[in-house]
């Protein structure tokens, strides 16, 4: 197991998501960042959707019970344990009792602004309708439902696992940057009430830099910038939605749906942002600025095959290095 | 916004959404649940999902060739036979005005009607359930009573608590969970809607109907 | 001087083409060390015995697979060690990046670097010199 010495508000264990049960009105949930986590998973040669903790505001600290395999990845949050500093993006072995302190992202070469434990096996919480992701708004799945506080004891698989440690993985987040004009961008599909806007609101959507507000968080990203208008005002009848889609309320500045979203609204949606850049806005600091381009249908697949190889590529050479008995600290 | 024949549009590469032409009706959620079973049944879709009046197609995998599934929606939603309203009656006791709905004076505001008029229009109808979303175990209920329709808040309010029954745009839908919403809560009441451990764990099926009854009115 | 010595030059150029490290041509009386280190081959004198023990031979690290050499993790803006830099045995002296991976350039024992001899970034084939070592005293981690 380990421990819980302190924890930030709203850190919270999740795998890639609970798929399955909108009929039910239950949403994803899952990752912000399902890059990072898949990325920790096989640097620890688990599957890339087991349960780790998501951990959005720092400091966090937690204590290994035994020894354990583990891999802090997303944002570089200056890793150590007990005292020493230790590389983030790799597969660490720490001895019982050791205690893993995670502090405030640096700014790096890379923005970012969640980070990833994983856990050789993963986070061993009961699967709820065949996921392990926290279902905050139902108070189910993950750690009895809730975010984790200190004193929490969250289950871990007892050793016998075949990960190693002492290599790491390059993020994906140097390897794969998009920006418009220097700005982090994601690419955006129109969505069915995009004609329904003013052509000056078409404008502002893709030419102009979007603030992520302080209001921002797993259920959705209030942005500031220029307001959209429709029209007409638009009155819509209740249909599912999906992490990604930016609606438009009344005041005209964008929210863009994320994880934790209700799985079905009403208000108008101008475009929905490509799962294959949902990982860059789970990351995207709250203060910083996106910019929305415009892509095909075509280009939208492209990008998400190109997120599919990478993670293919990592695994591949993961678990060529530790089946040649590969390194261990 | 009301159109002469079914649109389908896309939710970015996660998924398409179906919406059927014409005013909500019932007869119309039918067919939308008989196409959510067919298409559901379809290895490229990951979750047929009804809403109202529309269907939302989840991908197993976003297909190259998108026209082949939006020929196979629109193909189905002529061909296939309605499903027929099935399902058992609730009736759920409300508290109406009051803490418990501090929008009511929005509705009064907006409608021209009063308190005693407004409770007396919503919990007149037998509701069906059109199909369950927004958060687990809700229900989004069919049969509202167009007099009472109140758009939608211009913010959203950050908690309403579990039972909050409210009125949004032309629909009316109860709570299951505390949370956040932007529809104008009238009332509430102490159902339990949702619960995990239980199989299947939500109350309430599409076609299952609901009578609000009225316990208190608070002025 | 003995006639062993009389062929310094020769010795030099013979030796920077291999990728043997350090000749030692030991005499009663002296010692020629001759320090093979990237292309260069420094020739030093020492006299007597006793100096040897004082200074053991340099070390080269090499590269376990072809890759690009980092000098520092792609997250941190500081080289991972810097020349005259002390080390303990299995400190990450630098990196190599096979596509995503990263896999450590390990010290095989305590010292201090005497040389970085891969620039980073550039790619090098499997065994190329990547670090000069001096050994040292293991002290306590």
């Amino acid at each position: 197991m380990i421990e819980v010495l302190s924890a930030g508000a709203l850190a919270t264990v999740q795998d890639l998501g609970r798929t399955g049960s909108l009929n039910l009105g239950v949403g994803w949930s899952g990752a912000m960042d399902p890059l990072a986590l898949a990325a920790g998973n096989i640097l620890l040669r688990n599957d890339e959707n087991a349960a780790g903790i998501e951990i959005p505001v720092f400091p966090f600290r937690v204590r290994f019970a035994r020894s354990t395999v583990f891999a802090v990845t997303g944002a570089d949050c200056a890793p150590r344990l007990d005292d020493r500093p230790i590389l983030p993006w790799w597969a660490q072995c720490a001895e019982a009792g050791q205690v893993l302190s995670l502090a405030v992202p640096k700014k790096a070469n890379w923005q970012a602004s969640r980070a990833y434990l994983c856990i050789a096996g993963g986070i061993d919480v009961p699967l709820v309708l065949g996921s392990r992701s926290t279902q905050l708004r139902g108070a189910f799945g993950g750690h009895q439902g809730r975010p984790l506080h200190e004193g929490d004891v969250v289950p871990i698989p007892g050793p016998g696992r075949q990960a190693r440690s002492g290599f790491g993985l390059i993020p994906p987040g140097l390897v794969l940057p998009f920006e418009a004009d220097g700005v982090p961008a994601v690419r955006v599909l129109p969505a069915a009430e995009y004609e329904c806007f003013t052509p000056a609101s078409h404008d502002a959507l893709w030419s102009t830099p979007w603030k992520i507000t302080p209001q921002s968080n797993r259920y959705g990203y209030r942005l500031a910038g220029s307001e959209l208008k429709p029209v007409r005002p638009l009155e819509l009848r209740s249909h599912g939605i999906v992490p990604g889609v930016i609606q438009v309320p009344h005041g005209g500045q964008p929210i863009i749906q994320m994880r934790d979203a209700q799985p079905s609204g009403g208000y108008p949606k101008i475009g929905t942002v490509v799962e294959a850049d949902l990982w860059r806005l789970g990351q995207a600091p709250i203060g910083s600025h996106v910019r929305f381009v415009r892509c095909s249908w075509d280009q939208a697949l492209d990008a998400l095959a190109e997120t599919r190889r990478w993670v293919a590529n990592a695994r591949r050479l993961v678990e060529l290095h530790c089946s040649h008995g590969g390194s261990d600290d | 916004m009301i159109s002469e024949r079914p649109r389908i549009s896309l939710l970015g590469t996660t998924a398409l959404l179906f919406d059927a032409p014409g005013e909500t009706t019932l007869e119309t959620q039918c067919r939308i649940w008989a196409l959510a079973n067919e298409m559901g049944r379809l290895p490229g879709v990951q979750e047929a999902v009804p809403g109202m009046n529309n269907l939302m197609i989840t991908f197993v995998e976003p297909p190259r060739r998108l026209h082949e599934i939006q020929d196979r929606l629109v193909e189905l939603w002529t061909s296939v036979e309605p499903l027929p309203v099935q399902g058992r009656c609730f009736d759920l006791s409300v508290t109406y005005g009051g803490e418990g709905g501090p929008h009511m004076a929005d509705v009064v505001t907006h409608t021209g009607m009063s308190v005693d008029e407004i409770v007396a229009i919503h919990s007149a109808p037998i509701y069906t359930v059109y199909a369950l979303g927004s958060h687990p175990g809700y229900c989004y209920l069919g049969g509202m009573d167009l007099r009472i329709a109140t758009p939608r808040r211009q913010i959203p309010v950050l908690r309403i608590p579990c039972g909050a029954v409210s009125i949004g745009g032309d629909q009316t839908g109860v709570s299951a969970s505390e949370g956040p919403s932007g529809w104008n809560t009238i009332g509430s009441t102490d159902v339990v809607f949702f619960d995990v451990a239980r199989t299947p764990p939500a109350l309430f099926r599409p076609g299952d109907r609901v009578r609000f009854k009225v316990e208190r009115v608070v002025r | 001087m003995t006639d062993a010595f009389d062929h310094v030059d020769q010795l030099c150029a013979w030796l920077a083409r291999t990728d043997i490290g350090l000749l030692e041509l030991k005499s009663p009386s002296q010692t020629l060390r001759l320090l093979h280190e990237g292309t260069a081959v420094a020739v030093q004198t020492v006299d007597g015995a006793e100096a040897i023990r004082q200074q053991p031979p340099a070390l080269i690290v090499r590269a376990s697979a072809p890759g690009a050499f980092l000098c520092r993790h792609p997250l941190r803006e500081r080289a991972t060690i810097a020349t005259g830099e002390e080390f303990h045995a299995g400190d990450p002296l630098g990196f190599l990046q096979v596509g995503p991976l990263l896999l450590p350039v390990l010290a095989p024992l305590a010292g201090t670097v005497t040389d970085v001899l891969a620039r980073h970034g550039t790619i090098v084939g499997y065994g190329a010199p990547l670090f000069a070592l001096q050994p040292g005293i293991d002290k306590e981690p």
